[in-house]
């Protein structure tokens, strides 16, 4: 058998088997549960309806998106899915830093470049964000001196924050980069892809802009977010019960997901809802035991279910 | 195995008269940066002309071979006009120059895709090519709208990219969906990782941008600005060179001029009146950015011709 094992392809006892094999399920949503920011993909809903009550196992979902709110999750959860999940069963970045932020007890100003939820879950909290990190009426810069003033114009905060931002722009960078000159001076990352699916391909995530905030400023920010270390560490504390290699991790993103699965001692399932044909490809000319190599794959969640007669 | 230990750089106003005679003897042309070596930002190097003056005297070609494409060539030549020195058009040498070089030297006729100054765009739409940029407008904060202004369906065969003060990662993500063509390809201008800006104001470059197209698009960058090999070439090629140790390259950066003399074979001096102090000369270990020779600055050229080696010089 071929390398890595569709679950299509398994013979009932080695099927019996993959199910006996964990406990708990850490699984991605966009483009894994549902289409980003869509509907539903068929089959997810009862394939994770099957998975917690069939099969008895534990269901957490990580996500990366934080463009719709916690709330929005649960909603679509029971909305589209009718599925009951609870607030505590979603992992999602702005909340991760949240909780980190109170957890540390940090008072001070932040410069966050995120999205508007993002954002307000961390005013809601009583954080204090600095308004130049917003783009609305940002203007466009025409001369050294509007850089300079940009970078160097706004008030010294003691923690930069960096998700998705949209309007994510090089003066922003540079203002970051300036910031975190200052030891002091947190550094927190939230969704941290390199590459996001995104229609039949990638696009550029925001993990490489990221990554050029913490080169060019010699700084490692804290990622609480997928494929960050620090959420590898959060993951072990809430699920201490859990030994990694009982723990599934589900998702369509090689970069985001599998290697983060792996890099947890996780096993590893990837999703191919989007370019099929591509993915397996890149499969086929992937070294076998490349960090973004999946365990498992399927078409879609939907080849997990049972028939039950 | 131990390595030959390099010979360290040497101060042009601390060599031996025999070392001095063989140096000047030793180069015919002169490639040399123009910021931090003859002015930074509002200041200018003190009697920096009449280094070059001295180079000219002693029958040396000088060009100018600047990463900075933010002001035209016509404003370069009236500085240098206001400092007493003439210099002509075809002397000065930058990124948006040397890319309508290339994409003339291999015939190129489509649709390129830029992410650059106005000033950049200007030059290479004056020599007749045709242009996409942006988005340079607010991107409402959803994917739908993110796709809209970053998915573009028409047929861009080149992407290039230098400084630009308004880039943004929507235009990276742009332009990085155009490298998915295989017959599109990547030309950077500037790849300097720091901009020395102002004195001890450094900011991000263009170089760190461009990484993340070159990472996440798995292409070469075809470099037409310092440090790139492929400038060089066509430096050479345009100049007839054909004993790249008879150049001297002149500049203020490790990694941009220091960096390129060494890749194009030339000789290379130092000079530590901009973007690099003594300090982090002598801190340097890259074997590949350690000049042959340093100098405060293209004023001590003035010294080196007369044959005065002033022994006190520290």
């Amino acid at each position: 058998m071929c390398e890595p094992k569709h679950i299509k392809e398994l013979s009932k006892e080695e099927r019996q088997k993959f199910f006996d094999s964990f406990d708990l399920v850490l699984c991605d949503c966009d483009g894994v549960v549902w289409h980003p920011f869509r509907d539903f993909i068929p089959g997810s809903a009862r394939a994770i309806d099957q998975l917690q009550r069939l099969h008895r196992k534990k269901l957490t979902f990580v996500t990366n998106n934080s463009v719709s709110s916690l709330e929005e999750h649960l909603e679509k959860f029971a909305k589209q899915g009718q599925l009951n999940i609870t607030k505590n069963q979603i992992v999602h970045p702005a909340q991760t830093i949240c909780d980190h932020l109170k957890k540390i007890q940090f008072k001070g100003l932040i410069y966050c470049l995120a999205t508007p939820p993002f954002r307000q879950l961390l005013i809601e909290a009583g954080f204090q964000l600095t308004q130049d990190s917003m783009s609305t009426g940002a203007k466009a810069i025409e001369s050294v001196r509007d850089l300079h003033e940009a970078i160097y114009g706004g008030s010294a905060v003691q923690a930069v924050i960096i998700d998705v931002d949209f309007n994510l722009s090089a003066a922003k960078i540079m203002r970051a980069q300036v910031q975190l000159q200052n030891p002091e001076c947190l550094f927190l990352a939230g969704a941290a892809d390199a590459r996001i699916p995104f229609g039949r391909g990638e696009i550029i995530g925001p993990g490489a802009f990221i990554d050029l905030v913490a080169k060019a400023s010699g700084r490692q920010p804290l990622v609480l977010g997928k494929p960050g270390e620090a959420l590898g560490q959060l993951m072990l504390q809430r699920h201490k019960a859990t030994p990694a290699h009982r723990v599934l991790f589900v998702g369509d993103s090689l970069a985001s997901d599998i290697a983060f699965g792996h890099a947890n001692g996780y096993q590893t399932l990837l999703v191919m809802t989007a370019g099929k044909s591509e993915m397996e490809k890149r499969l086929k000319d992937m070294a076998k035991d490349h960090s973004e190599m999946p365990d498992y794959v399927v078409d879609c969640l939907g080849d997990l279910l049972i028939e039950q007669s | 195995m131990a390595s030959i230990p390099q010979p360290q750089p040497q101060h042009i106003l601390q060599l031996s008269e025999d070392q001095r005679k063989r140096f000047v003897a030793s180069f015919d042309r002169v490639y040399s940066d123009i910021d931090g070596v003859l002015w930074s930002m509002e200041h200018n190097v003190p009697r920096a002309i009449e280094g070059y003056a001295a180079l000219e005297r002693a029958g040396k070609e000088v060009t100018f071979v600047t990463n900075n494409s933010v002001r035209t060539v016509d404003q370069c030549i009236k500085r240098f006009g206001r400092l007493g020195m003439k210099v002509a058009p075809e002397q000065i040498w930058h990124p948006a120059q040397t890319t309508v070089h290339y994409l003339r030297s291999i015939k190129f006729e489509g649709l390129i895709y830029i992410i650059a100054t106005k000033e950049f765009k200007d030059i290479l739409r004056a020599a007749g090519f045709k242009l996409l940029d942006g988005p340079n407008e607010f991107i409402e904060e959803n994917y739908e709208s993110l796709a809209k202004h970053i998915f573009d369906r028409q047929p861009v065969s080149a992407v290039i990219i230098d400084v630009d003060f308004n880039l943004s990662s929507a235009k990276l993500m742009r332009a990085h969906l155009y490298l998915r063509r295989p017959e599109c390809i990547l030309i950077a201008g500037a790849t300097d990782r720091i901009l020395p800006v102002a004195k001890g104001v450094n900011i991000i470059g263009p170089g760190m941008f461009s990484s993340i197209l070159i990472e996440s698009s798995g292409r070469e960058a075809i470099t037409m600005g310092k440090p790139g090999r492929d400038l060089g070439d066509m430096l050479m090629k345009h100049h007839r060179i054909t004993v790249p140790s008879r150049v001297l390259m002149i500049g203020d950066m490790l990694a941009q001029d220091v960096c390129f003399g060494r890749r194009c074979g030339f000789q290379t001096l130092l000079v530590l009146s901009g973007g690099c102090t003594l300090e982090q000369l002598q801190s340097e270990k890259l074997p590949e950015l350690l000049p042959d020779y340093y100098a405060d600055s293209v004023a001590d050229l003035v010294q080196l011709f007369d044959g005065e080696t002033i022994k006190s010089h520290v």
